[in-house]
């Protein structure tokens, strides 16, 4: 390892490997044997082969902030972790594409294209931090994905290491011409399928205007019988957003936004477009949510209270851990007219198992993160809010949602994977695994459940990590 | 209903009447090794390579009823043998719109876009197939029914089959039941078109409709004669290349967004600009749906960026004067109607010349029409592919071991 990348880029002592024992799923814990930062496609392919070779267990990762253990290295092995090869490489506006590396900050490439009248749309809550291979490894989501689609969305080709380490390129600037579009496919394969070394994205015209609002409610049924107003009216804000009360209480501590802590939610709602056409529609926005009963419907003064707003919606996971020690998110998906009913349902659920849950959703999309708060050093909390979770999450299934909307099955939600997908579903899917994967030596006990075992062969007993 | 079954070698057409009766159905031809073609509205039959090994037609035209359909999540589930335009009345009777612009939309049905992966002009403005189908139901080439995605719009669990299905041209399934999300059909539609004096403002009006903050929903180059078939006749003169810009939003914004384009493209160099009346505005975006499915001799397409529309345009034109050209220009989309094989034939035309061009804008030229069979074979069909064939080899394999999905018609050996 240290030849192909050099000793700098190679950690073995415990110490330095257990930064990388877990990422944003901090319940589970596996340490890699060996973490390499390769800075070129050739390190990666190289490393894969070696891998291959000693038939090691290999993952790739980005900036580690997946929330559902997508680069936990499960039975330990080499870990590539990618945030070394971080260069923009081209910006292309006349056709509208960037190519990069996958170890791009994702709000990098929006900055860089700052002054140009472009931007890149996905816009995860970890923007700050999150790389855009990560994102291509879960199609992630993000407020503003609810008017311009997810990471997929915007992917037009893609070049990868393979599991035997072949460097490939599929797509391009033109996106899938001929052929299976293996570029979708790979988007949201979560790592499973090939390691993603260049990225040719999408860029996204900016809006030429924005109104952003911020509906207050003395009730969360009031709030989400709004958000079910506005998308069945016909109206796709560029985002629409829902805060609780106790999340409320913990932003305003972090960032003195002024919210109304006497509120029971805040709905955040952002149309853009013609400038000429605005206003009208921020009016009908107002006024279905006043029908609603919205007790107020403030608008950003500026652009200046519009970052601030957006500031602090996209922290608010780093707010909550003011509210607890630790905390997990879930990422269930109803349809949109199920929110007020998923709404009752998680306070019931979190009522029964005496957990604490506040909630931010991804309101447009029907994409609900409730956050549990704990103590992880209580086992017994730990157990109650893993029910907890389970039963959120199957409430989803039960009207007809699903177990992720952004942050993947990883191995967080392995087991959510046979009450979603039939037998069958899973044998193909175990079957395209095998299509680019087939010695499933690339990020193994992932996504996939084991048949017949219930996810054992992940805790290998002399790879117990010590949490 | 066209006779194109009969470009099948089919010894039999069968009308399942379920997705269970179409697994049953696989499974059998699975264990017999027979050929399967899968049939949605046959309107694309001659699209791909000529089937030549005989089997079955398996028909979705008995698969074509509405699953679900609640209306205010903006999404429907339907089988995949439903006409795209009893899908589309559907949808506007709630005032929605799945904006994928098909041509014969009355029998071309839903599963049958998704695996020929057909669009049309709006691709610019609201994007592709891709985008809009979030679950998909079908049966392999080993009999198995299986699912991806699901019926909610954000989705990230299991492997992303729609995306895989899409365009794969049945050789992967069988498609029996979609789920896709749907949009409110906008308050207001509307037309600029402008004639297109030479290449370089062409050019120059296709950056600025790019970047404008009008967003159009369609930057549509209409080449040589066209205009005369689309519209017949109008008020533009013959044998002028025209551009047309679809707007869509609320009237206050397309009434910006329209004297915002006649004065961008103005400014770019083009002339006459004006805004077509509704009738001859229907005529024209109708009229470029059907494009492709026209009589010539040859329809092929060249995919590329958007940057390289002007130069292949004038590359066809060059090729063969009389041909017909309509291009999505903002996503450099180029379709070529030939009313005659170009001089030199195909192989020396348009492989010796069109894709070198097409590749040098990272692109790529695919045949949709080739009625008379003239030097067909995988690299005039699909020309360069967008990922190594072994890769897609290995996925077939996976989802079709004995290869009795369409065999020979995609690019599989």
């Amino acid at each position: 390892m240290r030849r192909v990348i050099g000793a700098a880029g190679v950690l073995t002592a415990y110490s330095d490997r257990m930064v990388f024992e877990c990422d944003g799923f901090t319940i589970e814990k596996d340490c890699p044997d060996v973490v390499v930062f390769p800075r070129t496609t050739a390190q990666i392919a190289a490393v894969v082969s070696l891998c291959n070779q000693y038939e090691v267990p290999f993952l790739p990762r980005g900036a580690g902030t997946s929330l559902a253990g997508g680069t936990l290295a499960v039975g330990g092995g080499v870990m590539l972790v990618l945030t070394r090869m971080n260069e923009i490489l081209e910006i292309n506006l006349r056709d509208r594409y960037a190519i990069v590396e996958p170890g791009v900050v994702n709000i990098r490439l929006t900055q860089s294209l700052k002054g140009s009248g472009y931007h890149y749309a996905p816009d995860p809550s970890s923007q700050s931090a999150c790389t855009i291979g990560g994102n291509v490894a879960t199609n992630s989501g993000g407020p503003h994905t609810l008017k311009y689609g997810v990471t997929v969305n915007h992917i037009l080709g893609l070049e990868f290491v393979t599991a035997a380490g072949e460097i490939v390129t599929v797509g391009g600037p033109g996106g899938t011409c001929s052929g299976l579009d293996i570029t979708g496919v790979l988007v949201g394969s979560e790592g499973t399928l090939a390691i993603v070394s260049k990225v040719w994205v999408r860029l996204t015209r900016n809006p030429q205007s924005v109104r952003t609002m911020l509906a207050v409610f003395d009730s969360v049924a009031d709030c989400t019988t709004s958000i079910t107003a506005i998308i069945g009216a016909g109206i796709i804000p560029a985002a629409l957003e829902m805060i609780d009360h106790d999340i409320m209480v913990a932003l305003e501590e972090a960032f003195k936004f002024g919210f109304p802590l006497d509120a029971e939610a805040v709905l955040i709602i952002e149309v853009d477009g013609i400038d000429a056409g605005l206003d009208d529609q921020r009016d009908r926005i107002v006024q279905l949510c006043l029908d609603n009963g919205a007790r107020d419907v403030q608008q950003a003064e500026d652009e200046k209270q519009r970052q601030h707003l957006w500031r602090a919606r996209k922290q608010a996971f780093g707010a909550i851990g003011r509210l607890s020690s630790s905390l997990v998110t879930q990422d269930g998906v109803v349809p949109r007219t199920q929110l007020p009913y998923i709404y009752e349902k998680i306070m019931e659920i979190g009522k029964k198992h005496d957990i604490q849950i506040v909630n931010v959703f991804h309101a447009g999309d029907g994409n609900i993160h409730p956050v549990m708060l704990f103590d992880e050093r209580d086992a017994s909390q730990v157990q109650r809010v893993l029910q907890a979770g389970g039963e959120i999450l199957d409430a989803c299934l039960e009207v007809g949602g699903s177990v992720t909307g952004e942050h993947g099955i990883g191995v967080e939600k392995m087991h959510f994977m046979k009450k979603m997908f039939t037998p069958e579903d899973l044998e193909v899917m175990s079957a395209l695994r095998d299509a680019f994967n087939p010695q499933n030596k690339l990020s193994p006990g992932k996504m996939l459940p084991v048949a017949g075992a219930c996810g054992m062969e992940r805790i290998h007993p002399s790879r117990m990590v010590a949490t | 209903m066209p006779d194109n079954i009969n470009l099948l070698p089919s010894t039999d057409t069968i009308e399942p009447a379920s997705s269970t009766e179409i697994a049953a159905q696989l499974l059998e031809c699975y264990e017999q090794s027979m050929a399967v073609y899968p049939v949605g509205g046959q309107t694309a039959l001659d699209y791909g390579l000529p089937a030549t090994t005989v089997g079955i037609a398996v028909s979705t035209k008995a698969i074509d009823q509405v699953i679900d359909f609640p209306v205010r999540d903006l999404t429907i589930t339907v089988e995949a043998g439903i006409p795209m335009q009893r899908l589309a009345k559907l949808l506007e009777a709630e005032g929605l719109m799945l904006p994928l612009d098909v041509p014969q939309a009355e029998q071309a049905t839903l599963g049958g876009v998704i695996a020929t992966n057909t669009n049309g002009p709006r691709r610019f403005g609201l994007g592709t197939v891709r985008d809009y189908v979030i679950g998909i139901e079908a049966v392999n080439g080993k009999g198995q029914l299986f699912h991806g995605g699901g019926r909610v719009v954000k989705n990230v669990a299991g492997y992303d089959f729609c995306k895989l299905l899409t365009g794969s041209l049945g050789t992967l399934g069988v498609i029996t039941a979609v789920t896709v999300k749907v949009k409110p059909i906008s308050e207001q539609t509307t037309t600029v078109v402008a004639v297109v004096p030479n290449g370089h403002s062409g050019e120059t009006a296709i950056a600025s409709m790019l970047v404008s903050e009008a967003t159009p929903v369609a930057v549509q180059w209409l080449q040589g004669e066209c205009w005369q078939q689309l519209c017949g006749g109008g008020s533009k003169p013959a044998g002028q290349s025209i551009m047309a810009i679809q707007l869509a939003g609320t009237t206050v914004d397309v009434d910006w967004s329209q004297a915002t384009v006649l004065r961008e493209l103005k400014a770019a160099g083009l002339t006459d600009g004006s805004i077509l009346d509704p009738s001859q505005q229907q005529a024209l975006w109708s009229a470029v749906c059907e494009f492709p499915a026209n009589e010539a001799e040859l329809v092929i397409q060249v995919q590329t960026v958007s940057s390289g529309v002007v130069e292949i345009i004038a590359k066809c034109c060059e090729l063969n004067s009389d041909c017909v050209i309509q291009a999505a220009a903002g996503d450099g989309v180029v379709t070529v109607a030939f009313e005659q094989l170009p001089t030199g034939g195909i192989s020396s035309a348009l492989i010796a010349e069109l894709a070198p061009l097409a590749a040098r804008f990272h692109g790529n030229v695919v045949t949709l029409k080739n009625p008379q069979a003239v030097e067909v074979t995988a690299g005039s069909m699909w020309g360069r592919l967008s990922a190594p064939l072994s890769i897609m080899q290995s996925v077939k394999e996976q989802f079709d071991p004995r290869g009795i999905l369409n065999p020979g018609r995609f690019i599989f050996k």
